[in-house]
């Protein structure tokens, strides 16, 4: 398989802190793969290295398979939204987008032509000869993300995207990420599980500088054997006849009492724990809204992260 | 053109856009006029007070024009004797005493004083936008050394403009408060001096740029441009005093790498003294700018 990154053993330090330790990635081209992890984990440091801006104190990272990121020989193929970044705020946002395209090597005329678009992307045209400091933060943070649209490039890393973005702006991202999905390779750092699991197909889970899990979403919401059964009405305890007629089943009740994670072994399919459960529960007078497949992402790590790590 | 120059030229010409925009400019400007305005002012005061007081001590009426006495006393024999004996080169002498006494205040003024304006105002440059991870947006769509020559070219294409400002300020003030006329060879001596005066400064410019690769911080940067900046104003004169064979010709190393130290052959009218200036003006910049960027290169940003 052909890697868009390939990282291998990657060590970062900061004085005696330890940032990355081993740092495992390999990113498939076109691939849109999300990176999860806690505060701290090394996302934003292992951004840094790849677009050159930190230097690494071991290990390899190669870039489109030309070998460690340098701005002239990478011209053009990978730009990055850095997480906390100050942009000029004297400068105008077109000027600017412009500015940014030429030195990623286009002529005037694509740099302006790039510049619109990504403009149009971020529902910013309308603004586009405002000088920065007017802007709001969620507007600086769409022109911040906005810039790493510019031109055409073949990886885009994207540190925290939505993070102060209104749930419009956030939706709209996620549209432009999932429509570049096998055009263009991107990496994505998030808190926000929801959205990974909404617009990437790869994901990896970083624990204190180390690639702890990488994998296919796809893999990765299957090998929990898992279903969500979303309740009509508010359930306070699981009926006795239902935990008896089932024992190996798991069952687990929401707080809220509208949802019920119901887990099974490896011998048994969806189809199989639905043909059964389902009519019981029905029977049991519980009224179903919804039949999930699997668990969400964020369940997945925080059970991934319990059960592998601490 | 090779694409690491268009980098370069492109983040020069942002550069200097966004100075404009910022009012950084405006603000470099408003400073220089106002020192080069106020110092003018103070220097004609002074000349029409000394040559008040001359015209009484020999009972005349004072003349109108200001400096028109200094003038007739620089042409006097006793005062060229004078001059020669105190630079000890009847070539400088002669040069010094065929200048307008304003164009004389400038070039001593910019020589002596402009450079601590540089080191104040140009030492944070690069420090500012590490400080505040501006480079991110840079750095990985070009070089290091594209961004920090780029950069560079930018502050000293705005000090150009600065001190050219500042220059024009200088012959209206004088000519206001000296009530005398602007002459072609007064311009062509003041244009002649500004254009020395920013080579000098260059050297400064190299230091000021060293310092804001070397920090982090806009103010630590700021701090250890002025520290080199004192480090070599003291280590000028001492170096030049210390000789002597064996270890002592090490002094000779601070002679050289003060921008000081070649400050006098810009006062020559000759073209080989102020090509020999001005390669060591610019030679030492770029010495001090290629010591800051060793560490740039390699620093995490």
């Amino acid at each position: 398989m052909q890697f868009a990154l390939d990282i291998q053993n990657l060590k970062k330090k900061y004085c005696k802190h330890i940032a990355l330790k081993n740092l495992n990635l390999q990113v498939p081209k076109g691939a849109i793969m999300g990176l999860v992890g806690p505060n701290g984990s090394g996302k934003t440091t292992t951004f840094a290295i790849i677009a050159g801006l930190l230097s690494s104190d071991g290990g390899t990272v190669n870039v489109s398979g030309r070998g460690p990121f340098h701005p002239v020989h990478h011209k053009g193929l990978l730009t990055l939204l850095p997480q906390d970044a100050y942009i000029p705020g004297h400068s105008r946002v077109r000027e600017t987008l412009v500015f940014y395209g030429k030195l990623q090597g286009l002529s005037t005329q694509d740099a302006s032509f790039s510049a619109d678009r990504v403009l149009e992307l971020v529902d910013l045209t309308d603004r586009a000869q405002s000088p920065i400091s007017s802007l709001s933060h969620g507007m600086i943070r769409r022109i911040a993300a906005a810039q790493a649209f510019i031109g055409n490039p073949e990886i885009v890393l994207l540190d925290e995207p939505t993070s102060g973005l209104d749930p419009h702006q956030v939706a709209r991202i996620r549209d432009i990420i999932i429509n570049l999905r096998g055009k263009q390779t991107l990496v994505i750092s998030s808190h926000v599980l929801s959205e990974i699991e909404a617009a990437c197909d790869h994901i990896a889970f970083i624990e204190e500088g180390v690639t702890v899990r990488q994998d296919t979403m796809a893999h990765v919401m299957q090998t929990q054997r898992q279903i969500s059964v979303i309740l009509a009405n508010t359930l306070e305890t699981i009926p006795d006849d239902i935990l008896q007629s089932f024992p190996d089943i798991t069952f687990n009740l929401s707080e809220n009492g509208l949802c019920l994670q119901v887990g099974f072994t490896e011998s048994a399919s969806t189809a199989i724990i639905n043909r059964a459960l389902l009519p019981a529960l029905l029977n049991a007078g519980i009224d179903i809204e919804e039949v999930r497949r699997g668990s969400n992402l964020e369940a997945i790590y925080l059970e991934d992260r319990k059960n592998n790590y601490h | 053109m090779n694409r690491e120059l268009t980098d370069t030229f492109l983040v020069a010409r942002h550069d200097v856009q966004d100075s404009m925009r910022s009012r950084r400019l405006i603000v470099w400007i408003l400073l220089y006029v106002c020192v080069a305005v106020g110092a003018t002012f103070i220097f004609s005061r002074v000349l029409r007070t000394i040559e008040t007081h001359i015209a009484r001590t020999i009972a005349v009426e004072p003349t109108k024009e200001t400096g028109q006495v200094v003038s007739s006393i620089q042409q006097s024999d006793s005062v060229r004797r004078m001059v020669d004996d105190m630079v000890d080169d009847k070539q400088l002498a002669n040069q010094i005493l065929n200048l307008h006494p304003l164009v004389i205040f400038y070039a001593w003024f910019s020589f002596a004083f402009m450079p601590f304006l540089v080191i104040i105002i140009s030492s944070d440059t690069i420090a500012r936008d590490v400080n505040t991870r501006n480079v991110r947006y840079h750095l990985f769509r070009t070089s290091r050394p594209a961004y920090a020559v780029g950069k560079g070219i930018s502050s000293a294409l705005v000090l150009l403009i600065a001190l050219t400002i500042s220059a024009i300020a200088t012959v209206v003030t004088g000519m206001l408060t000296m009530h005398s006329a602007i002459t072609i060879p007064l311009l062509t001596d003041l244009l002649s001096f500004l254009v020395k005066c920013w080579l000098f400064n260059l050297s400064f410019l190299g230091i000021a740029l060293m310092a804001s690769q070397l920090r982090r911080s806009p103010m630590q940067a700021q701090f250890l441009g002025l520290g080199v900046f004192f480090l070599l104003l003291i280590l000028h004169p001492v170096s030049a005093s210390q000789t002597g064979p064996g270890l002592a010709r090490l002094w000779q190393l601070g002679v050289i790498i003060s921008p000081y130290s070649h400050v006098n052959d810009f006062w020559y009218p000759d073209i080989t003294r102020f090509l020999k200036a001005a390669v060591w003006s610019l030679g030492l910049g770029f010495m001090y700018f290629f010591l800051g960027y060793i560490r740039f290169s390699r620093r995490d940003l």
